[in-house]
């Protein structure tokens, strides 16, 4: 500060006692709205970069440039990247999880090594432990007592044992650290609206948790139309739960061109027994060819009179 | 003659131009620009795109050797600016909005495309419609996912009854189109354009106008009417069916409204969801070219169409 005063001051055409000096007048690192005016000057971010980190993902958010930059990588990242890599996330995955959670490092390592404690008292495995927090990068940034209450909520909502908590959690960790009101508003869904009984949702729970993160006036359309439209009962709806999980249009797009061709039978008594799995599953062309007898020609007609 | 395109860059110069797409029929015009847009940019990006311009640093000291590099310049990176092609970056608009519950064929522009598709919509084209009803019960948005409010008998309604009334709409549609060619209609040029070859298309804004109403399809209650017009939109269709089945003593609703042509696009042009691709949008901007060539009318408010699209009518 007290050199770059004096230079305002200083006669210009006199010579400088050190001309070392010179190299110290850079250009002055201003305010911006973006990381990539500072990158090419911090060593930080050109590592993240390297490990493969979305930085302009990081900038969206509010707060997190400004915080990421006060970083040091030796003092501050380093241990907890070695955390990370010690509990299993691979190297490769490591960009994409740190632009998922860069508030990892405000975590104090004793807090993440209690969590992953906690986890194995609760008998994860390793390889468990490795795939919750790979797929779920916001999974450590919950306490202990927070986990223990979801798992808790899980365990008597759905009545499930120990065992089929973990089946859950592994499955699907993002559902354990998904918004609690949510999840409550699709279970209600699924018993009330849907008309599902508690056996039929906990077997969905362990067949597809997934249902519970999806959006559930789509959920609940597509149920309809299933149900209503297509006439397939409960049992064979939780027989088949992929089916809830496809999209609206492809299922009513395949079922309408079923129906034109006089195929859309869904009871295996019956014979041409299409079955409702079969009938999302694949491209285009292996379902005319296999379940539609017919060719992508003339399903691409039958699409343009919708 | 086919074309390979790697570079990303390319693309986005060919991604200029007036295409045609067949929207399905829950979707609103909001919806389907913004997988339109999301699709191409994603397409894009998967495209090899420009390199990182490397930036040149002079390292050292001034009292030893200043040396001039080229060093990698992370600020050009995708990972730090974000991905080459964003959406915010393709400008795409859309010739006639078309409601939610109308499928069909519908013109979009693409960049610089989008000055073509002002073009289209001052053509005044005649777009055919297919429009589906059903005898018998009125709902309050005239649509099939309305609230029933009235039903009615229909077993008098006979297919001559309806064309009889086709017939009485579609004559009230010719005589007032005299109206709307903005000209005196005592004058020597309404009388030639009337005794001309061809439709007369009205000079500027016009309410909905009707070409030709045809029956496709009898099914007691359901049924089936193709309609050429210009100026219309949804709830003209859906009122359109109202009033014909009030003419015929019954009420009616509409249940499907699906638009096959757009002018010279036809449902072949169009592409269907799962095309929506940048490399069959690219395909569709060439094929879409010499369509688009054709449609400005030559004289300014006297128009006449073409002879094969009043030929089709």
């Amino acid at each position: 500060m007290n050199l770059l005063k004096e230079f305002e001051t200083r006669d210009v055409l006199a010579p400088l006692k050190d001309t070392h000096e010179i190299d110290l007048v850079s250009q002055e690192v201003r305010p911006t709205f973006n990381l990539a005016a500072y990158i090419n000057r911090s060593a930080t971010l050109q590592e993240m970069v390297r490990l493969g980190v979305d930085i302009s993902k990081w900038e969206k958010r509010k707060g997190i440039s400004s915080y990421i930059l006060k970083l040091d990588l030796e003092c501050d990242m380093k241990q907890h990247l070695m955390f990370l890599r010690d509990q299993g996330v691979k190297p490769e995955d490591l960009g994409r999880w740190l632009t998922i959670n860069p508030l990892i490092f405000r975590e104090k390592i004793e807090d993440l090594d209690a969590r992953i404690n906690y986890l194995k008292a609760v008998k994860f495995t390793s390889d468990e432990i490795a795939r919750l927090i790979s797929r779920n990068p916001h999974w450590l940034l919950f306490s202990t007592v927070r986990i223990d209450n979801r798992l808790g909520f899980f365990q008597r909502s759905c009545d499930l044992s120990r065992d089929e908590v973990r089946v859950v959690a592994v499955k699907e960790p993002r559902l354990i650290t998904h918004n609690l009101h949510h999840i409550k508003r699709t279970s209600i869904a699924v018993t009330e609206e849907m008309g599902f009984d508690k056996n039929e949702m906990k077997s969905l729970m362990l067949s597809t948790p997934k249902l519970w993160i999806a959006h559930g006036p789509s959920l609940l359309r597509k149920f309809d139309y299933l149900h209503n439209e297509m006439g397939l009962s409960h049992s064979v709806l939780v027989k088949f739960p992929k089916i809830l999980q496809s999209r609206e249009f492809r299922i009513k797009q395949r079922h309408q061109y079923l129906k034109t061709l006089g195929r859309a039978q869904y009871d295996p008594q019956k014979p041409n027994y299409v079955s409702p799995a079969s009938l999302v599953e694949g491209s285009d062309l292996k379902f005319c060819s296999d379940i539609a007898k017919s060719t992508v020609h003339d399903y691409n007609l039958f699409l343009k009179t919708l | 003659m086919l074309k390979i395109v790697r570079y990303a860059p390319e693309a986005w110069n060919m991604l200029q131009g007036v295409f045609c797409v067949y929207k399905p029929a829950d979707m609103t015009m909001n919806h389907l620009r913004k997988v339109l847009i999301g699709n191409l940019s994603r397409d894009l990006n998967l495209l090899k795109t420009r390199p990182a311009t490397p930036m040149v640093a002079i390292e050292g000291s001034v009292t030893e050797n200043l040396v001039v590099k080229v060093t990698e310049n992370y600020a050009d990176h995708p990972l730090v600016l974000g991905p080459r092609y964003q959406p915010k970056d393709i400008k795409l608009a859309w010739a006639h909005q078309l409601d939610k519950n109308i499928s069909g064929v519908c013109i979009l522009g693409v960049n610089s495309g989008t000055k073509g598709t002002h073009k289209v919509r001052e053509s005044q084209l005649i777009r055919s419609y297919i429009v589906s009803g059903q005898f018998g019960r009125t709902t309050d948005t005239l649509f099939n996912d309305g609230k029933v409010i009235g039903k009615s008998t229909y077993k008098h309604v006979t297919r001559g009854r309806l064309m009889r009334t086709l017939m009485t709409i579609q004559a009230g549609h010719q005589r007032s189109a005299l109206h709307f060619l903005g000209l005196d209609p005592q004058s020597q040029e309404a009388y030639e354009a009337l005794s001309a070859d061809g439709l007369v298309r009205p000079g500027e804004k016009s309410p909905p106008l009707i070409y030709a109403l045809k029956i496709v399809d009898f099914n007691l209650p359901d049924f089936t009417l193709e309609v050429s017009c210009i100026n219309e939109n949804a709830v003209y269709l859906q009122h359109l069916v109202h009033d014909l089945a009030l003419r015929l003593k019954t009420t009616a609703v509409c249940t499907q409204m699906r638009c096959i042509r757009y002018g010279p696009w036809t449902l072949q042009h169009s592409l269907l969801h799962k095309h929506w691709c940048l490399e069959h949008i690219l395909d569709n901007i060439t094929h879409s070219k010499p369509l688009f060539k054709d449609i400005m009318p030559k004289s300014a408010s006297l128009v006449m169409l073409k002879n094969e699209q009043s030929k089709e009518l």
